[in-house]
């Protein structure tokens, strides 16, 4: 190994010398890190698949339990137009319903730290409804708001709502009061204070919980839509389940996950975008080693 | 003063500080300096007597008396260049006018070229210049500073304390600096205000007239020890607790 840590390195900045150090051990070394360093992510998918593709072999599983690769994709082409209209009409509801609910619940959530009023008024009520399961709640908005697109739409953004405003009010509770103190000795008012000093505080835990937000919407919208829908992928899944069609759930299952990926991806882009000053995006060295960091690809 | 109906924290406080002086608050914890900052401040309002500043009572928090925290208060979220603009942007003055005036506070504390760093980029005795050069931006009548050295170690507060007499030295404004370090007080200081007691009131009243601009060697000065063993000695004798040590104020 050669010693990376003389004078010269530093010219780079520490952070360069660190990433440097850590990749020049031997020519060789550094070469198979290199080429090995994409692929360690998917060898577990790869072994997965593997593994699926193995144990639907001739007379391992039966189809009906566990669906061969092929089948799932064969099943994907044959009802692929009947797909896509499912998968908009799903993107849609849960779009519509993540944007309705993010936007109320971090209104209601600022509006909570703004106002001691409003919050004498409105916090117990919040803390009781907050318990109540959100599936539960499927069958009644059924019979409120029929079987159309609104109970699908209704239950995503009932949930989104929950969390954001709960996000918020934490969040809010949690700014570090210096800077409020900071701001106040500069003759800053109430809204000037919210713009600048609160709501960014607040920005990495609100994404956070926008995250979050993203994987309940699509759990929210598949069980609203199993139990309730002419339409979109769940009601596609309700079909294939009544055919038999297990490479069918699949199929759709894959779909549902993906989605979920994307919109989590998404999430996470946003949020390197919008809180650079935190630095998380170039923690670097033993510590990201140990507790792990935003991912920075 | 007491906080709700809790027992008096200050009582019998009559303080005039002089346009243009440099006066220190000093004392053990407990006896209600950082409290009498917060009262000028406007945090809260006493509950007995006034604070008059130019003539006004103060009633809120204003941008006449900007504070320098112990705790790290730079906003994170901004660069250097928007801390620094911060007063002058509540204020809401002119962009091109508060670039410039932040430029110029930004090369007074020497961290010129890195207007665009983020705070975390900085170490904690660059955060504290910041700081202070925010601060300074909002042009105060009165400069508070609440043992805004306490938490840097020992070679970083002497150098920013040496910086910071320098600065003050050119601009002279009216600084009100709590401080539970008697070599802190003395050394910046025109003036050092001991208080102690339960509760508290002002034990010493000392003039500080040592030359400026100052220097690293009236540390060691005779005349320098002497004040600062007289200082410790009523220091101790006014000491309410124990635990005088300690950081909090």
């Amino acid at each position: 190994m050669s010693n990376t840590s003389d004078a010269t390195r530093v010219s780079g900045g520490w952070l360069a010398t660190l990433r440097r150090s850590a990749a020049e051990e031997t020519p060789l070394k550094r070469g198979a890190v290199r080429v090995l360093r994409p692929v360690v992510p998917l060898l577990v998918p790869i072994a997965l698949f593997l593994a699926w593709f193995l144990v639907t072999r001739e007379g391992v599983t039966s189809p009906l339990i566990i669906p061969p690769p092929e089948d799932v994709f064969d099943t994907a082409v044959a009802i692929r137009s009947e797909l896509l209209s499912g998968l908009w009409v799903s993107v849609q509801m849960v779009v519509t319903g993540f944007l309705v609910g993010g936007i109320l619940g971090t209104l209601v959530g600022l509006l909570f730290g703004y106002s001691k009023v409003l919050r004498s008024l409105f916090e117990f009520t919040v803390d009781v409804i907050r318990p109540v399961p959100l599936f539960a709640l499927i069958p009644l908005f059924i019979l409120w708001f029929g079987v159309g697109r609104l109970p699908q739409i209704v239950l995503v953004a009932l949930g989104v709502f929950l969390i954001m405003s709960l996000a918020t009010i934490e969040s809010v509770r949690n700014v570090d009061q210096v800077y409020v103190r900071a701001a106040l000795t500069f003759g800053a008012s109430r809204q000037q204070i919210y713009r600048t000093v609160v709501i960014p505080a607040i920005m990495p835990m609100m994404l956070s919980g926008l995250r979050y937000s993203v994987a309940w919407a699509w759990g929210l919208d598949v069980a609203a839509e199993l139990i309730g829908s002419q339409e979109g992928l769940g009601y596609i899944m309700v079909v294939r389940e009544q055919y038999l069609d297990t490479a069918g759930i699949v199929l759709i299952v894959i779909i549902f996950s993906a989605l979920a990926i994307v919109g989590d991806r998404l999430m996470q882009r946003l949020a390197l975008r919008l809180t650079r000053w935190t630095g998380r995006a170039t923690d670097t060295g033993l510590i990201r080693d140990m507790v792990g960091g935003a991912r920075s690809q | 003063m007491a906080y709700g109906d809790g027992p008096d924290i200050l009582r019998d406080i009559d303080l005039n500080v002089q346009e243009g002086e440099f006066v220190s608050l000093l004392g053990a914890s407990g006896c209600g300096k950082t409290t009498l900052l917060n009262l000028v401040a406007g945090f809260f309002q006493p509950s007995e007597g006034t604070i008059t500043l130019n003539g006004g009572r103060v009633t809120e928090p204003g941008s006449d008396r900007s504070m320098v925290f112990q705790d790290d208060a730079v906003f994170p979220w901004f660069s250097v260049q928007k801390n620094v603009e911060y007063a002058l942007r509540i204020k809401g003055e002119a962009r091109g006018e508060r670039q410039r005036r932040a430029g110029e506070l930004i090369d007074l504390i020497g961290l010129t070229g890195r207007a665009d760093a983020w705070p975390r980029e900085l170490s904690g005795g660059m955060r504290k210049r910041v700081d202070l050069a925010r601060a300074l931006a909002a042009e105060p009548s009165v400069l508070l500073m609440d043992e805004p050295f306490a938490a840097l170690d020992a070679l970083t507060k002497m150098r920013l304390q040496m910086e910071f007499l320098g600065i003050w030295e050119r601009v002279r404004m009216t600084v009100l600096f709590v401080t539970h370090d008697i070599e802190e007080a003395l050394f910046l200081s025109d003036r050092v205000v001991l208080l102690g007691g339960s509760p508290g009131g002002v034990v010493v009243d000392l003039s500080v007239s040592f030359d400026r601009p100052r220097t690293e060697e009236l540390r060691t000065a005779t005349e320098f020890q002497r004040m600062r063993a007289e200082l410790l000695e009523s220091l101790e004798i006014s000491g309410t607790r124990d635990d005088s040590e300690e950081d909090a104020g």
